[in-house]
């Protein structure tokens, strides 16, 4: 385009009609719509359901654990057993290991399935921290998290705390509990005690002795002397409420003399 | 080229609607006769409209249309070739990548959140409360399910506490009736894949490497795509996810530690527990 004076520019694209312009708007605009959803579905957690584009044997006609099944009333796949079913290991013929009783009284020994040693603290000190240390807290002084939030809630008018109640877990350091025989506390854990729950379909059988044993042995750290501790000159005085690692170490250095009954 | 035909066909539509306004019938001034007339003149301009257009086409030399019109491409239909050749190299490529990217478990499944019919919090339970997991879903250390509690394991302190609650109107109900409470699912891996919680759990895979901070959650939401090639990540690069089994469900472990310490304890720990994940199919697929 050499010819001639020019007002307007030779370039092409300006010289393109409207409609090419909005179309092409259009088209960029919508092409950032996907990306823009991904985003967001990647970004933030959302409730529609996941999609599963490929779903060959995704769901296949079967029950897994704890799924629905609409054929029974209460919508259980999982079926009960008929009422009075005893399986083999739940069978109470040994009431010393599963009851915690002999003769019709509390046992005062471990039964002879279960061996008194450091790997039994050691697992009852686990099982301890996951089952009781809530209520009964760390040293089972009973001042656990939850029995501090209960309190506070205790403090709030009732409108707030829907009618919280709360009795103070017991502090197993108590004279009274402190005398129980081992039967009595595998009672208590087994199938509770007034405002406590039963502990029995949470916690196995030889792992409920096993909490008893370490029980047994924080009751015996509680009370015990510091002169029991590997270089107890350089402690301060003995608290109510120990420290954690204060209780950690002695109870380790006392436990397998303390448990045996 | 449209609108050189369309212009011919408005007259003619414009004409025979003018003339039958003014057609007897309607009282106006008659140009044209009675209705039959109209009728006949109006097929008459309408026949001949398509004549017109037939023999146009036909007749037209290049560039000419019905006689009227000498039609060139404008010099912007240039740029139609570049452009073409431009959306060409995009749009294949933004296909597969969007269909890539927005399909993925990463973008289909994380993140799944689903309302629960009791406004469970683990932030308050598991973290603020300092429950163990285990407390509540007691068979993952036994079993290949890390079942959500019964009823009854709520009940431990929710007979005291909250008793009145309208929050946890199901439970109380579950618990009267012996129906479950019915939780919505998050997590769920096809039928045809195998998981296992005991093996990971018990060999020091912690709760928080596949679930995220469960502990900070108020409501459960989905943190890994748990897809297959998520779960053979780990299974051939474990170390840096082992820690200790008896810290498992510590989740907030470790968050001091440096890459390098993390990755040092994950790798003593490897060895201690002799760990080797297989990746042959059986071991997922059986
Ligand atoms: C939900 C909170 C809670 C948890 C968890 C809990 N307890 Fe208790 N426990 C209580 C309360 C409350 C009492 C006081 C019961 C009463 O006298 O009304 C109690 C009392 C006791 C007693 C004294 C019973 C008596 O003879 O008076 C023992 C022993 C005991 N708990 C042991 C345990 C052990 C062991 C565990 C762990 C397996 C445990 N508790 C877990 C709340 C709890
Ligand atoms: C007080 C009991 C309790 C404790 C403690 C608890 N949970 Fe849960 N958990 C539940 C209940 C009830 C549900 C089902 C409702 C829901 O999904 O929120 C659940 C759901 C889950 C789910 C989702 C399950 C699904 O549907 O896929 C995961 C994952 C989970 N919990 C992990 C944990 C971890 C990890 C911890 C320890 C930090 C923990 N939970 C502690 C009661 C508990
Ligand atoms: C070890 C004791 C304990 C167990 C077990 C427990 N909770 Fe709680 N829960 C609490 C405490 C304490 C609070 C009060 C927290 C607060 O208000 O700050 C609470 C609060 C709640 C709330 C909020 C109630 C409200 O009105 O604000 C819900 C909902 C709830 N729990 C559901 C559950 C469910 C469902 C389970 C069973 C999976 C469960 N809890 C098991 C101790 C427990
Ligand atoms: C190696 C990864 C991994 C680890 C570690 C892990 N989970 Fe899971 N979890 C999964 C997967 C995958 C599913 C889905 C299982 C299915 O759909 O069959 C799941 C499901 C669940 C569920 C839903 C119920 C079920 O069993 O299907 C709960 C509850 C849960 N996990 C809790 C836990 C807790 C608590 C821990 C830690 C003690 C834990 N998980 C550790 C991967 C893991
Ligand atoms: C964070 C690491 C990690 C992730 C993620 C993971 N695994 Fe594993 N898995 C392991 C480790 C470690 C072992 C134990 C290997 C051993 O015992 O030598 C294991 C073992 C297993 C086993 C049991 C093998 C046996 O000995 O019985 C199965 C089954 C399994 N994994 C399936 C899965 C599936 C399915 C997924 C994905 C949903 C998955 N894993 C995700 C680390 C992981
Ligand atoms: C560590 C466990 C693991 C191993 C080992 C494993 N898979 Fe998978 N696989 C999975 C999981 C989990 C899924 C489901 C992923 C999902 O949710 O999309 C899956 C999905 C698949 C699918 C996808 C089906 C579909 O429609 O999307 C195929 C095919 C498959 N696996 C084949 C194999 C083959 C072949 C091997 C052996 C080379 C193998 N897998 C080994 C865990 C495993």
């Amino acid at each position: 385009m050499s010819s001639g004076p020019k007002r307007q520019s030779d370039f092409l694209l300006w010289k393109l009609p409207r409609g090419f312009y909005y179309v092409a708007i259009l088209v960029t605009c919508a092409a950032l719509i996907p990306p823009a959803l991904i985003i967001r579905a990647r970004s933030v957690p959302r409730e529609a359901r996941r999609i599963h584009i490929i779903q060959n044997m995704d769901n296949q006609p079967k029950y897994k654990a704890q799924q629905q099944n609409i054929l029974f009333r209460d919508g259980r796949a999982m079926r009960q057993p008929v009422p009075g079913t005893v399986a083999r290991s739940q069978m109470v013929g040994d009431t010393h290991f599963f009851l915690g009783t002999v003769d019709g009284g509390y046992a005062t020994a471990f039964p002879d399935q279960v061996t008194v040693d450091m790997d039994l603290l050691e697992r009852g000190r686990d099982r301890y921290m996951i089952y009781c240390l809530p209520c009964h807290g760390v040293t089972a002084a009973g001042d656990g998290l939850v029995h501090d939030r209960a309190m506070m809630l205790l403090n709030l008018s009732p409108t707030l705390n829907n009618g919280t109640t709360w009795v103070q877990p017991k502090n197993l350091h108590e004279e009274a509990i402190a005398e129980q025989p081992v039967g009595q506390l595998f009672y208590t854990i087994s199938n509770g005690k007034n405002n406590m729950a039963s502990y029995a379909a949470q916690i196995t059988v030889e792992d409920r002795w096993a909490v008893v044993a370490y029980v047994k042995a924080l009751q015996e750290a509680g009370n015990a002397d510091a002169s029991a501790v590997p270089g107890a000159d350089s402690l301060p005085e003995r608290k109510m409420v120990l420290d954690d690692e204060e209780a950690a170490t002695t109870t380790d250095s006392d436990a397998t003399e303390g448990a045996a009954p | 080229m449209i609108g050189a035909c369309l212009q011919p066909l408005t007259w003619t539509l414009l004409r025979i609607g003018l003339n039958y306004c003014q057609s007897p019938d309607l009282g106006v001034s008659p140009a044209r006769g009675s209705r039959l007339d109209f009728l006949a003149w109006a097929a008459e301009t309408v026949s001949s409209y398509f004549v017109k257009f037939f023999t146009g086409c036909l007749a037209a030399r290049p560039g000419e249309f019905m006689g009227r019109y000498h039609f060139v491409f404008p010099r912007w239909s240039n740029l139609l070739l570049p452009a073409i050749i431009v959306v060409a190299l995009t749009a294949p490529p933004y296909v597969v990548f969007m269909v890539a990217w927005g399909f993925s478990p990463k973008t289909t499944d994380v993140g799944y959140m689903p309302t629960q019919p009791v406004p469970f919090s683990h932030a308050v339970h598991a973290g603020d409360l300092g429950i163990d997991c285990r407390y509540c879903h007691n068979t993952v250390e036994y079993t290949a399910k890390a079942s959500i509690p019964p009823t009854q394991t709520c009940m431990n302190c929710h007979l005291q506490v909250h008793p009145d609650s309208p929050k946890l109107e199901p439970l109380f109900e579950s618990y009267e009736t012996g129906m479950p409470v019915e939780w919505i699912r998050v997590h769920d891996l096809p039928d045809y894949a195998y998981f296992n919680h005991a093996a990971h759990v018990n060999r020091g895979v912690s709760c928080v490497e596949c679930h995220g901070r469960i502990d900070t959650m108020e409501v459960v939401h989905q943190v890994e795509p748990l897809s297959m090639k998520w779960c053979l990540d780990c299974h051939r690069e474990p170390d840096p996810h082992l820690r200790d089994p008896s810290l498992v469900t510590q989740l907030e472990w470790g968050w001091a530690m440096t890459d390098a310490e993390r990755l040092a304890e994950g790798t003593k720990w490897a060895e201690i527990n002799q760990l080797q994940p297989s990746q042959d199919c059986s071991t997922c697929h059986r």
